[in-house]
């Protein structure tokens, strides 16, 4: 007989995976602070927390949609449009809500866009979004011809640069999108057919699953993110900016990948998620408080992606 | 046979997170001996042949090879040391040609400085390691070009060009035909008495028997027996491998009630026009050989396959199936012929493979009840007998057979009307086959309807009510059970 | 979709006949991407083509796109135009056309980005090092006596014209002993405005003491203001940057940014068409003798200071936003935003 009791032992063992990439990022925050103590500073603190949120934010969308078999490159670029045409909408006489619910719904579509063409006409993931990725930037430098949108009204930048309570309000909207993804991925059906989408497309739908809309869901859930991220940014700078974004595609997945989501689908954690975009925010910060020169920046960035990815896979076959 | 000691290892021992897969195991083989290695899945086959082929390492024991000690680090350095192995998957490249294929990773060089591939020498070599398996083709064919059969035997001459002295072949007759079988039978032989030595890990015993030299058993990572040939008693074998008498037991008749299940006319890509009705409580074997379009029907009836017409009725209603979701939402489960491709997400724990079906009924509201979910799971393991340390275990970490059970513990737990089962004894051990085929009657007697695809004909003919036989995606014949054998079921497969 | 096709087809033919066989003196020029900065050039264009009575053909890819570059470039020469001025996202992909399009008896001259490897006749833009120079005088003459530490936000570590004003400004504060560069070399953002101010804050916060920030790209500056506002640090810390929109123009009002460079995109598009207008009709080494030796049209640079600043500003002439606005107006390049 199997007893629910022990197994619940082995059940917390197994899958706290976390726990490794909590301690890198324990112990890197560590070693920054005894170099240059003002890593701990409110004000850095604060720096971090609203990089965290970007990255973050994105990385929950590339999550579920690699969780579910794909991948979307197209997120960078949709952050650069959505913030250009949250401006250019408020700029037109718009209320701050209807524009933002706007801008919510055409990234929305987007994602509807891409999950249709995935599933029905069963373009690679990576070429639809990669369309995307270049159309959407090309579509926002059209919007503004290069000048940046300015003269938005001062109530909307509170969701860029405000805080309640110290704690900047990006960091509020990720904490809420990323309890929801937790939620969704760890509690729900929908999120158990998402990781066997993911894990083997042709046995979850044989098994009673719509791959399809499971699928479609990921590339909304992920252009909606990369919608309110483009709003957030928009805010923060005050402007509608189409030079914004870009290889944040990139990061997104840098920051999934370090927290163990498996880029072949199936396998991956919002929690493991949220770690990465962590870990990927204090590097950034923490190579220009150690006054580390430029030139190394994306060399250090690099390594650190190839040494997460190896030691999970590391990991994995040990596991066996 | 000489008695010279080739292979001897000793007490081998070797532990996986959870499992203790081989403890202090003996295995000695001769030269010019064909030894054959059985046991349930499970039983530490293949990571007693994996720790030899130097693919794991031993935790503890030794291995003593032509009277030295050796530990292969790795597959290569193990075909270095003269040790082989042919897999069930093959390691051919499908768009080169046989002699590239053979001598790949152990090119013929030629010239002083710049070592370039002598082909010539490789193609000269290549045909005559052909001629001497007896597989008369032009070294220059493709592999994809080839049978299954054929890329087997190019295999074997892969492993005789490394000068191997020991080759181990993992179920080798599963892909082939009758034909087929006694080819390779032959050409085992022939390497026999060149002197190689062969370790033969194989489900089917009755080939065992037919050219093994000696038996080795394993059960639960232990040495549970040896036998020699000539004492030909398959069913000490079985008691052996499964430690109990297994008896396949003709079925439990169950009451047989009214139809649930009725197909007319449903065609698709690769059936015309099948009729067919299925009632509660029977067991329907589709026999037919393979390609015939079996596996096509039940396809199409499942909503995986699009369909072109055809109409289904479930008690009598008429229904419309466009996907798996509805065939599943009306109570109709399929266990696929494939269990790694088709029933089983292999990265996945064993408790979310088998509730993955029953999920949306479960819990209507989308949220997942963990209690509710763990105890179901729970129930089928433990009423299918699924061997597994906790109900967390991935999939992929379970023996074929207790996979198998997963497989069709997922549609069980659903509580479905109709249960389709498409090859459910494939390449799995004799013990867990007995199990599945127990299941089956009990699952029958309960009332479900069961329609069971086999290319076992004994299996369909000991659990059928009724069997149809089809051929070249038709109906070609139907037999009631007391009316049916081997005979007229393959008189209408080959019409 | 055949017609429509058809159609498209017959009238580029015509267009590229009428172009031609017209006797008119057609010059084209190609700008680098949509932005405000090439609408100024464009303004410029069509300023000269006015003035002169000439055709000229302005064309600016979406984005940075050397391919589209080309291309236009290549159909510029197949209708056989008289003269072509580019601003080359790649300045050495583009040699081979500039060598085709010579070969064909098209003069080719470059603006803004200059392509010293090709056989371009002349370069009509900034020069980014003597630029560079003036922001490293001004810089220095803010800081004063008291100098003290300096970061610098570029957008490219690689580019040459980020290169150029970074080693222009190194040797414009060289007269000055006690400015220190603390970043080494830049702080990079890669052209992101959001990864620029991150950058900018992080600067300020890894040295607290910082008292001057050198914004290498347009965004630089602006960006860079937005970090030194939230952190309350307006006048301690000092912004020189580049370039005059009406972002950097309304935060020099504020006191924020404390002067800036100004480029005369205006001037590089009116002198291109100018130069080639001379080129079709004088010849082409009749116009080259009148040039400087070093066939380098240097366009020159505006410093817009902030009133405060103003008389601070020694080493070279700077305009406040006033005078800045005056000369505009002059040149009748419209004001927009601020």
């Amino acid at each position: 007989m199997i007893k629910i009791k022990n197994a619940k032992v082995l059940r917390k063992g197994i899958y706290f995976r976390e726990l490794n990439i909590l301690l890198a990022l324990i112990i890197l925050s560590f070693g920054i602070t005894i170099i240059n103590p003002r890593f701990l500073s409110s004000f850095n603190l604060q720096i971090i927390a609203r990089q965290v949120a970007i990255f973050g934010l994105l990385a929950i969308g590339e999550t579920l949609v690699i969780i579910g078999g794909g991948i979307d490159l197209s997120v960078g670029s949709l952050v650069a449009l959505t913030g250009v045409l949250v401006a250019l909408f408020m700029k037109n006489g718009l209320s701050i809500t209807i524009s933002i619910l706007i801008v919510l719904l055409i990234s929305s579509l987007v994602g509807l866009w891409h999950g249709l063409f995935v599933t029905k006409l069963k373009v690679p993931p990576f070429i639809i979004t990669l369309g995307t990725l270049t159309a959407a930037r090309g579509l926002a430098s059209v919007i503004t011809k290069g000048w940046p949108i300015i003269g938005l009204p001062e109530r909307f930048f509170f969701i860029g640069q405000g805080d309640i309570f110290g704690i900047p309000f990006p960091l509020i909207i990720l904490i809420l999108f990323a309890f929801i993804a937790f939620f969704i991925t760890k509690y729900t059906v929908l999120g158990r057919q998402l990781y066997a989408t993911g894990g083997n497309i042709e046995a979850a739908r044989l098994s009673g699953i719509d791959v399809d809309k499971r699928r479609i869901f990921t590339y909304v859930s992920s252009s909606f993110l990369a919608g309110i991220t483009g709003i957030i940014i928009a805010s923060r700078l005050s402007q509608g900016q189409a030079g914004v974004g870009g290889g944040y595609e990139l990061s997104a997945i840098a920051a999934a990948v370090i927290g163990g989501t498996s880029l072949s689908g199936g396998e991956g954690t919002i929690l493991g998620t949220l770690i990465g975009a962590a870990i990927m925010s204090v590097i950034y910060n923490g190579l220009i408080l150690l006054e580390i020169s430029s030139y190394w920046h994306d060399v250090v960035m690099g390594l650190v992606i190839v040494t997460a990815v190896t030691l999970d896979i590391w990991r994995k076959r040990k596991r066996i | 046979m000489g008695q010279e000691l080739i292979l001897k290892m000793e007490k081998i021992s070797k532990a996986f997170p959870g499992v203790q897969a081989l403890s202090k195991v003996d295995l000695e083989v001769y030269k010019g001996e064909i030894l054959a290695l059985v046991g349930e899945n499970g039983a530490g086959k293949s990571t007693l042949m994996k720790i030899l082929t130097g693919v794991y390492t031993k935790d503890e024991g030794k291995i003593i090879f032509k009277g030295k000690e050796i530990e292969p680090k790795n597959p290569h350095h193990a075909q270095q040391l003269g040790i082989s192995m042919i897999y069930q998957e093959f390691n051919l490249v499908p768009n080169l040609d046989i002699a590239t294929n053979i001598f790949l990773g152990n090119e013929p060089k030629r010239g002083k400085f710049l070592k370039v591939f002598d082909i010539k020498k490789a193609f000269k070599e290549s045909e005559k390691l052909l001629e001497m398996i007896g597989l008369n083709i032009s070294p220059d064919i493709l592999i994809k070009d080839l049978t299954i059969a054929q890329q087997q035997m190019v295999e074997i001459a892969k492993a005789l060009a490394l000068k191997s002295e020991l080759i181990i072949m993992d179920e080798p007759t599963s892909a082939l035909a009758g034909k087929e079988v006694a080819k390779l039978f032959e050409i085992m032989k022939r390497l026999k008495n060149e002197g190689i030595s062969i370790i033969f890990i194989t489900h089917r015993l009755e080939e065992v028997f037919q050219i093994a030299d000696r038996i080795v058993v394993l059960r639960d990572g232990q040495r549970v027996g040896e036998l020699t040939c000539e004492e030909n008693k398959i069913d000490e074998v079985i008691k052996l491998m499964v430690g109990r008498d297994v008896r396949v037991s003709p079925r439990i008749e169950s009451k047989v009630d009214n139809v649930i299940l009725e197909v007319k006319n449903l065609s698709s890509h690769a059936i015309k026009n099948i009729n067919f009705s299925l009632r509660k409580g029977e067991v329907l074997g589709i026999a037919g050989l393979v390609g015939s379009g079996r596996t096509e029907i039940v396809r199409a009836l499942f909503g995986a396959d699009p369909k072109i017409s055809g109409e289904i009725y479930i008690d009598g209603q008429k229904v419309e199936i466009k996907s798996p979701k509805d065939a599943v939402q009306l109570g109709i489960g399929l266990v696929p012929e494939d269990r790694k491709l088709q029933g089983l997400i292999l990265s996945m724990a064993l408790h979310e493979n088998l509730s993955l079906p029953s999920l949306p009924s479960m819990f209507s509201n989308g949220i997942i009840n963990f209690k509710r979910e763990y105890k179901l799971v729970e129930d089928f393991v433990n009423r299918l007998r699924i061997r597994t340390p906790h109900i967390f275990q991935v999939v992929n970490n379970l023996s074929g057979g207790n996979q198998q059970k997963v497989v069709v513990a997922k549609w069980l737990a659903l509580k479905p009307k109709v249960l389709i089962l498409d090859e459910p004894t494939r390449g799995i051990d004799v013990g867990a086959k007995a199990e599945i085929h127990n299941l089956i009657s009990e699952l029958a007697k309960e009332g479900i309807g069961i329609i069971l695809i086999s290319s076992e004909l004994p299996e369909i003919l000991a659990l059928s009510d009724r069997i149809i036989i089809i051929s070249k995606g038709k109906i070609t014949g139907e037999l009631r059970r007391e009316e049916a054998n081997q005979e007229k079921i393959m008189q209408y497969a080959i019409i | 979709m055949k017609k429509l096709l058809l159609i498209i087809l017959l009238c580029s033919f015509a267009l590229f006949f009428s172009i031609s066989y017209s006797k008119e003196i057609h010059v084209a020029v190609i700008g680098k991407s949509v932005h405000p900065y090439w609408a100024e050039v464009e303004l410029g264009v069509k300023k000269a083509a006015q003035d002169l009575g000439v055709k000229a053909t302005f064309f600016v890819p979406q984005k940075e796109d050397i391919p589209a570059q080309i291309a236009q470039m290549e159909s510029f020469i197949a209708m056989g135009v008289n003269g072509i001025a580019v601003a080359p996202s790649d300045p050495t992909a583009i040699a081979p056309t500039i060598e085709k399009a010579m070969a064909k008896g098209i003069p080719v001259i470059t603006l803004d980005t200059d392509a010293p490897q090709s056989k371009r006749l002349v370069y009509i833009g900034t020069d980014n090092y003597s630029a560079g120079k003036i922001a490293g005088q001004v810089m220095s003459d803010l800081l004063g006596l008291k100098g003290g530490k300096v970061a610098i936000g570029t957008g490219s570590l690689t580019a040459m014209n980020s290169l150029e004003r970074m080693r222009g400004f190194m040797d414009g504060i060289a007269g000055n002993k006690r400015i220190t560069v603390v970043t080494k070399p830049a702080l990079c953002d890669f052209e992101d405005t959001g990864r620029a101010v991150t950058l900018a804050e992080q600067a300020l916060l890894t040295y607290p003491d910082l008292r001057g920030f050198f914004g290498v790209y347009a965004f630089n500056g602006p960006a860079a203001a937005k970090a030194i506002k939230s952190a309350g640090k307006v006048g301690q810390v000092l912004i020189v940057c580049f370039d005059t929109t009406p972002e950097h123009m309304q935060l020099i009002k504020e006191g924020v940014i404390s002067a800036t460079v100004g480029q005369r995109p205006y001037m590089m598009g009116y002198k291109s068409v100018e130069v080639l207008f001379k080129m079709a009709t004088k010849g082409v080494d009749t116009t080259l003798k009148e040039l400087p030796a070093n066939r380098i049209i240097d366009t020159g640079v505006d410093v817009v200071a902030a009133d405060k600043y103003i008389k601070s500003i020694k080493s070279v002439p700077a305009l406040t936003v006033e005078q800045y606005r005056k000369r505009l107006n002059e040149l009748g390049i419209p004001v927009q935003g601020w």
